[in-house]
């Protein structure tokens, strides 16, 4: 007999453990050839070092090193060996060693050589090294690789950097420093991305290994970058291959693999390379080496080679639709996406380089929610959304050859030509809407750009232009609203409230930019004035941004640092979305969106220790807006069949306008503590956040007195004049935000990492009631909920988690494998996460609920006897 | 439209982690059954003579199903659901209806 008790058992929080690895393969060699000596010193006191571990990778043969910092070490034949050493306190470093004679002394330095530091063959502009301060933060991709909660995917530590506003369980997009999401840009290489993230967003469209830094300016980013009126996440690729490696990762729902291999000469040895028989030859070619960024510096003896280059080829796919098919409702096909990077350069000599990219990336999703009874009622399908469907696709590719001229230190000439487009496909049906659109939309480009010191170390000169042949297609048709006042349109009214419209787009603008900014240096300051001037085609605007950052740094050390204080402002405009300024179904008219960005504060560095504390206050205009009210005074019928009846639409709603307003404020903290990459310790930061990010769209609110005065449209059009709007907290406002992240490398085989969060929650506007069930669909009856005049005043407890992560490393000769596991959640807090309203019931004290963060779970204890 | 579907993932993937708490405060309970009643009365014109008495601390799974039950309920609503008496699971054995379960 079952008892009667259903009592709440413990709360059990997720973890997730997943999982990568290497799959690396090695050939032996045959015993016989010389042995020699390989002596390991420190670099700083040229003291040898004792019990160092010694591989060496093409034998796969272990040495420890004795008191002397030596071992004694066979090779099979002359020529070039890669070396593994690690060091008792966890080190590793890849070092290349050329073996010629038996009895030789190979010296081996564990670090950089003082002497070494700076390359002496690679030419470097004064411009690339002198870094904006102001509202910039770079990370290592080692830095953001390893932090809790994100799954192992690089791209998401950007959300613990300050200035960022991004939900927990979010879908990658981040607001800016109270930007709209979606107005940032993402860059790699200075090339464009359809998308940062997958339609699942653990994963990024990027392999983590193929990102070398992140920069992320949060606001008055220099001249050279545009389309923004957020920020610029600048992402840059790796640049050293000095020999054929790569590794490959998988996890619960994707794999990923990298590949690499110099071409040309390798670095460490051109010249012994041409010595080596066809026997170790195949052997580099065969040897998969794994390497990480900064986890195992790749150093080699000896100056680079005139000319040479690499390749690196990056993939991605997915199988959740196989591994976690069993989570998912039924009709819903879980996400399928791919992705893949290649990038190529060759430098034929140390002032000819060119580079080949080819990044792309593609994603599905369907789902269809099927009429089927439902026996028990509280397991029923939510009746909204009984009978809907979507299918998603959507893809991007990008494809670029850039060719680099440097003929001296002074003189940089960069030239890139590519393509770039972005192809969606959407058939989705909700009630009254239906959807079904196929859009493609790109550019072909081409980029100069030069950097020219021109007085080195104090004056600077950068410019570019850019000319983009911009070309948009969309077919199919979408849904707009009959009345459009309407603020409570019914996706089950009879008559529908919705009409389907045609969409027949197909053009071609020029959209070319210009910049142009002087970075001067004199005296502690650092002032970089410029301008950026845009050409949109299709509308005929053209909009000059003038900006620039100022800068002073402290000549005297203060408390054995530098302290630099920063300051600047800068003005802003972005395109508006392709589908807003549809020539059919949207508004042609459309002009940029503005801002306006302020900035100020102060930094001090010491040792490994960095401070800094910005205030901003950012002003956006001409944002875009749903506008009911706008509309053309004519033009031409899009409909294939209407218009050979009605060729010509008088006052045809466009839907948007630039009306949109707001503003941002707020102060951030940062403090950080950094580590070399490849030693052991701790490091990490803390970031702070306050800020409020307001909007208004300026669109007439009807009041009740007007519904039942107005009479005529005139009329209406009239009252419409009258802004009696509010300014209202933007969506995406979160007041406090918290991150603090450590990372602990204990030693070569683990490493600790912790990350906790604290958000206000973003706000909402109550439901206050529902429509009395109204409407039906399929039978069912739904509720519509109502909502509060008083839009996003309202908010949901503070979220805040803590998650851990520890990573176990097994170093091997062919390279090493990392398991990590992860834990959510620790103290098992009961975030919520947002409001969810039940369309089957009636509004009342349990319809809306709030729902709790996923990864949470509740168990019931099981029913005994 | 990207927003939509994201949500729409989570719930797809979420589906095995929604919460279970198993209890409704009563008022809570009260509040929405009493507003499923008044629904139905207005729609039916009619309602059961006697009151529903609700439990206290009752199964959420038992009122979510009584409310959605009387929602769906045929007019004339002249008695509550039958299986209404799940919200007793917690307090007689045989209020726990075989193949009725959250």
């Amino acid at each position: 007999m079952l008892m009667n008790s259903h009592k709440l058992f413990s709360r059990i929080a997720s973890a997730l453990l997943v999982v990568s690895g290497l799959l690396c393969a090695s050939p032996l060699f045959a015993q016989g050839g010389f042995a020699v000596t390989i002596a390991v010193v420190d670099p700083a006191t040229n003291k040898a070092i004792a019990d160092a571990q010694v591989i060496l990778i093409e034998t796969r043969r272990k040495y420890f090193t004795d008191g002397a910092g030596e071992v004694r070490a066979r090779v099979p034949a002359a020529g070039s060996y890669t070396l593994r050493v690690i060091l008792s306190d966890g080190r590793i470093f890849q070092p290349r060693v050329n073996a010629q004679s038996g009895g030789q002394r190979l010296l081996v330095y564990a670090g950089d050589r003082p002497e070494e530091s700076e390359d002496s063959s690679a030419i470097q502009v004064a411009g690339q090294r002198g870094e904006q301060k102001l509202s910039r933060h770079r990370v290592r991709l080692d830095e953001v690789k390893r932090i809790p909660g994100q799954f192992g995917e690089a791209l998401r530590g950007i959300e613990s950097l300050p200035g960022i506003s991004a939900p927990p369980f979010g879908d990658g997009e981040i607001s800016i420093r109270g930007a709209n999401e979606g107005d940032n840009t993402y860059l790699v290489d200075d090339l464009p991305i359809g998308y940062p993230f997958h339609f699942l967003p653990t994963n990024s469209v990027l392999h983590n290994d193929l990102i070398s830094t992140i920069d992320i300016y949060t606001g008055s980013y220099p001249a050279n970058y545009g389309n923004a009126t957020g920020g610029i996440i600048a992402i840059t690729t790796i640049d050293e291959v000095d020999r054929f490696g790569g590794n490959a990762s998988f996890s619960l729902w994707s794999a990923n693999a990298l590949f690499k291999a110099p071409i040309g000469p390798l670095p460490a040895d051109a010249a012994a390379l041409q010595l080596q028989n066809s026997a170790e030859s195949q052997t580099a070619a065969e040897t998969f080496e794994n390497f990480e960024n900064g986890d195992a510096a790749e150093k080699t003896s000896g100056s680079q080679p005139a000319s040479g280059g690499y390749w690196i080829g990056a993939a991605r796919g997915s199988y959740l639709d196989k591994t976690l098919a069993s989570l998912a409702q039924d009709g819903v096909r879980l996400p399928v996406f791919w992705d893949a990077q290649f990038k190529l350069k060759y430098r034929f000599n140390p002032h000819h380089t060119v580079y080949a990219y080819a990044l792309a990336a593609s994603d599905t999703f369907g789902a269809e929610i099927e009429d089927t009874p439902e026996y028990d009622p509280t397991k029923a399908v939510d009746p909204v959304f009984v009978g809907a469907r979507i299918a998603l696709d959507r893809a991007f590719h990008t494809e670029a050859l850039r060719y680099e001229w440097q003929p001296g230190s002074k003189f940089r000439l960069r030239l890139t030509g590519l393509y770039h487009e972005n192809i969606s496909f959407i058939d989705g049906e909700l009630g009254s809407i239906e959807l079904r659109q196929e859009l493609t939309a790109g550019y072909a480009s081409g980029i100069a750009e030069l950097d020219w010191d021109i007085i080195r170390d104090h004056v600077l000169i950068r410019a570019g232009g850019e000319f983009r042949s911009f070309q948009y297609q969309n077919n199919g048709r979408t849904a707009r609203l009959v009345d459009p006042a309407d603020e409570n349109p019914d996706l089950f009214a009879t008559p529908p409230d919705f009409v389907t419209i045609p969409v027949r787009d197909s053009f071609r603008a020029q959209y070319n930019s210009g910049f142009g900014m002087l970075v001067l240096n004199g005296l502690g300051f650092e002032f970089k004035p410029g301008a950026r001037v845009e050409y949109f085609q299709f509308t005929g605007q053209t909009v000059v941004d003038p900006r620039g950052t100022l800068s002073y740094t402290v000549p005297k050390k203060i408390f054995g640092g530098t302290a630099t204080i920063l300051g600047g402002a800068g003005v802003f405009h972005r395109l508006p979305d392709r589908n807003q300024f549809s020539p059919s179904s949207g508004n042609p008219d459309l002009k940029f969106e503005r801002a306006e960005h302020y900035a100020g504060g102060f930094q001090f560095e010491r040792n490994e220790w960095l401070i800094k504390v910005e205030a901003f206050r950012h002003y956006f205009t001409d944002l875009v807006v749903n506008d009911a009210y706008i509309t053309a005074p004519f033009r031409e019928n899009q409909d294939p069949f209407e218009r050979y009846t009605t060729p010509i639409l008088f006052n045809d709603p466009l839907s948007f306008s630039n009306d949109g307003t707001g503003f941002s404020e707020g102060y951030e903290i940062y403090l950080k503590k950094s580590k070399p990459a490849h030693r052991k310790g701790w490091f990490g930061w803390l970031s702070y956040t306050w800020s409020r990010s307001i909007r208004n769209d300026h669109q007439h609110i009807i009041t009740d007195e007007e519904r039942q005065l107005l009479r005529t449209a005139n009329e209406t059009r009239i009252a419409l004049q009258y802004d009696n709007t509010r300014d209202i907290y933007a969506d995406f406002d979160r007041t406090h935000i918290l991150n603090l992240v450590f990372g602990y490398k204990i030693n070569a085989e683990w490493q600790f990492g912790a990350r906790w969060r604290y958000q206000t929650a973003a706000p909402y506007t109550r439901i206050v009631g529902d429509d009395g069930g109204q409407q039906f669909n399929r039978g069912r009856r739904i509720f519509d909920p109502e909502f509060s005049d008083l839009r996003n005043t309202e908010r949901l407890k503070p979220f805040h988690r803590l998650d851990i992560r520890l990573d176990r490393f097994y170093n091997y000769e062919w390279g090493y494998a990392n398991f990590y596991f992860e834990m959510l959640n620790v103290y098992l807090r009961k975030n919520e996460e947002s409001i969810e309203f039940d369309s089957a019931r009636p509004f009342s004290a349990t319809n809306p609920e709030t729902t709790l963060a996923f990864l949470l779970l509740e168990q019931r204890d099981e029913k005994k006897d | 439209m990207k927003r939509l579907l994201f949500i729409s993932l989570l719930i797809a993937l979420s589906v095995a982690c929604r919460s279970e708490d198993a209890s409704v405060d009563l008022f809570d309970a009260y509040s929405e059954i009493g507003t499923a009643i008044d629904f139905k009365a207005k729609q039916c014109g009619n309602q059961p003579g006697y009151p529903l008495i609700i439990p206290g601390k009752p199964p959420e799974y038992g009122v979510r199903l009584c409310s959605l039950l009387i929602l769906n309920a045929e007019c004339p609503f002249t008695d509550y659901p039958l299986f209404c008496i799940e919200m007793y699971a917690d307090e007689c054995d045989f209020c726990d209806v075989p193949g009725l379960d959250p």
